[in-house]
């Protein structure tokens, strides 16, 4: 195993991956670190560790890795049943879709950048539109990105799946200046 | 036309006011201390054999090995298991 | 694009041309200016509001003004990109379609174009600078405040450090540095083992680490970025001898040819500096967060090899 593979305090990057998707949904640390037998010392230098070697992972592989893992969801039997934030009906719709019509991943990824360039919080504007909370949201992405990095995607597809991105947010941008009385220099023309 | 853009700001403050913040941290603005009891024979959990079990009974505080971290150290394991 | 597409048949077929190349130098000029003002115009009423956000939010993530920032940042870029999309389709289209139809390489106004064309793009990237120039200042709100929120933090710690005590048997506990993630502590009167969790000004220490260690290195940062100008000023320097003695004579030219060497014997000391320069600011950087965050120094020295060695390869080395 490679050294930035070796497990920190015993947590290997498969779990500290599903903790984190856990944590992320909303299940609260002292569960996780029930379900793991640690304790709060421990979990902190865990996550701050772990945090450190992705840092330092010129090569991508640790974090490619980690993608991997954060894509396969939560397998580990201590994790699985641990309680998260209900998701509603249509939030889970919604990520259904996320994971299987990559088109409407791509739409909320421009939507939530146009977000952030008008004055909102773009994780919290996909919550309240879409009921789909940051951590369910990250591990959509990543699901997507390992495709791309395993080759399965090829760099056409790659290019329209940005242009497509890069189009929706400009369609969330005008609806947001829209919003706001329109852009600042909207009124000034060559 | 500075109304353009004092109106603009005005607009969309008070839009990124109304938006919730995402979830709040829970973390506490103090710092606290805490000890833990042996859920197993009720000792106080004390270091001296390691902080991995209890020095009592034997309890599992931690069920993983501990590796060299930041403040805990592969010494911080309780030798008898 | 009417207006210039007309067949020039008439005598003064060049005036006109010209004319028309005027004119739109002119209107794109006008343009630029206007997104200029109003850019600054923004900016000016953003300062204020910006501050008051951030003085009246109780939220210690300080997420509105955070929010109203990063929306404030994006009408400038909504502007910039306004200004670079005009240029695509105003300039470089206008300047292509004149260039590929009556004024190729040999005709009269031929330099002239190619000069309408530079003054144009040369404005667009003054305003672009501008826009970041104001965009940096926004943020450097954040950055200013960076001494004052590690004051913060040492204070705390100093305030808090004697109040810790044993929740088995009430001694103090010896809390000796800043612990910015939960540790355990022994009791040194009972030995009962207690966790210290930190709260939210000492856990703050680890992430303004690298910003604070940046602001105090900033200094020799500014002496790289002043050494990578100055060979570039220099560059242009001995360029534009170069051309001014095209037309001049041979005594005039070998007085230019010597400044130019001269200038050249600095540049070449320049480019030699620059990556010295480099060397002490990253060091100087590392050492400080060293400083400030001990515990991390492996990590630290992991980063700081690595961006030497990227630094390195950027350097030819």
């Amino acid at each position: 195993m490679a050294n930035n593979l070796e497990p920190i305090h015993g947590i290997s990057l498969e779990d500290y991956a599903q903790i984190v998707i856990k944590i992320t949904s909303g299940a609260s640390i002292e569960s996780i670190c029930k379900a793991m037998g640690i304790d709060i010392a421990v979990w902190e230098e865990v996550n701050t560790l772990w945090g450190q070697r992705m840092k330092e992972d010129t090569d991508f592989k640790l974090i490619m890795l980690y993608g991997d893992y954060f894509a396969a969801g939560v397998t580990n039997p201590k994790l699985v049943n641990i309680d998260t934030n209900i998701i509603s009906a249509e939030g889970q719709g919604n990520l259904d879709r996320l994971k299987n019509d990559r088109y409407f991943y791509e739409e909320l990824c421009g939507a939530r950048t146009a977000a952030y360039n008008y004055g909102l919080d773009g994780a919290q504007w996909i919550l309240d539109n879409y009921g789909i909370g940051l951590g369910d949201f990250q591990s959509v992405a990543m699901h997507h990105m390992s495709k791309r990095n395993n080759g399965s995607e090829d760099i056409m597809e790659t290019k329209a799946f940005l242009d497509y991105q890069r189009e929706k947010q400009e369609e969330y941008e005008a609806k947001f200046a829209a919003e706001r009385g329109g852009n600042v220099a909207d009124d000034i023309e060559f | 036309m500075a109304d353009k853009s004092v109106n603009f700001l005005q607009n969309m403050t008070n839009i990124s006011l109304k938006q919730k913040n995402y979830a709040e941290t829970d973390e506490t603005l103090e710092a606290k201390t805490e000890a833990r009891l042996c859920p197993n024979c009720g000792a106080p959990r004390a270091k001296q054999d390691g902080l991995t079990h209890c020095a009592y009974c034997g309890y599992k505080f931690i069920e993983t090995v501990l590796t060299d971290g930041i403040f805990l150290k592969k010494e911080d394991n309780s030798e008898h298991v | 694009m009417a207006f210039f597409s007309k067949k020039k048949t008439i005598p003064n077929m060049y005036e006109d041309l010209q004319a028309q190349i005027d004119a739109r130098r002119e209107r794109w000029f006008v343009f630029i200016d206007k997104l200029n003002t109003r850019a600054e115009e923004l900016y000016l009423a953003a300062l204020p509001e910006l501050n008051a956000l951030k003085a009246s939010d109780s939220d210690p993530n300080k997420s509105t003004y955070n929010k109203v920032l990063s929306g404030v940042c994006g009408q400038l870029a909504n502007m910039r990109s306004k200004a670079y999309d005009a240029q695509d389709r105003e300039i470089s289209d206008f300047y292509d379609y004149l260039r590929h139809g009556e004024i190729t390489a040999l005709h009269p106004l031929s330099r002239y174009l190619t000069e309408f064309r530079n003054d144009c793009y040369d404005r667009f990237t003054e305003f672009e600078q501008s826009i970041n120039m104001k965009t940096d200042k926004l943020r450097e709100v954040e950055r200013d405040e960076i001494e004052y929120e590690y004051a913060k933090i040492i204070d705390s710690f100093n305030a808090d450090k004697d109040k810790f005590r044993c929740s088995q048997c009430g001694h103090l506990l010896p809390v000796e540095r800043i612990f910015f993630i939960s540790v355990h502590i022994v009791c040194p009167a009972c030995n009962t083992q207690n966790t210290l969790e930190p709260g939210r000004s000492a856990r703050n220490l680890q992430f303004i680490a690298k910003k604070l260690a940046e602001k105090r290195c900033e200094h020799l940062l500014n002496a790289y970025q002043n050494e990578i100008q100055n060979e570039r000023d220099l560059y242009f320097k001995a360029h534009n001898i170069k051309l001014d003695s095209i037309h001049k004579n041979d005594r005039e030219k070998a007085i230019a040819q010597e400044q130019i060497e001269a200038i050249h014997a600095e540049r070449k000391r320049s480019i030699e500096n620059a990556p010295h320069l480099y060397n002490v600011y990253l060091r100087a950087l590392y050492d400080e967060m060293n400083r400030i965050l001990p515990e991390f120094k492996e990590h630290h020295e992991k980063l700081y090899l690595e961006q030497i060695n990227q630094k390195g390869e950027n350097y030819g080395k």
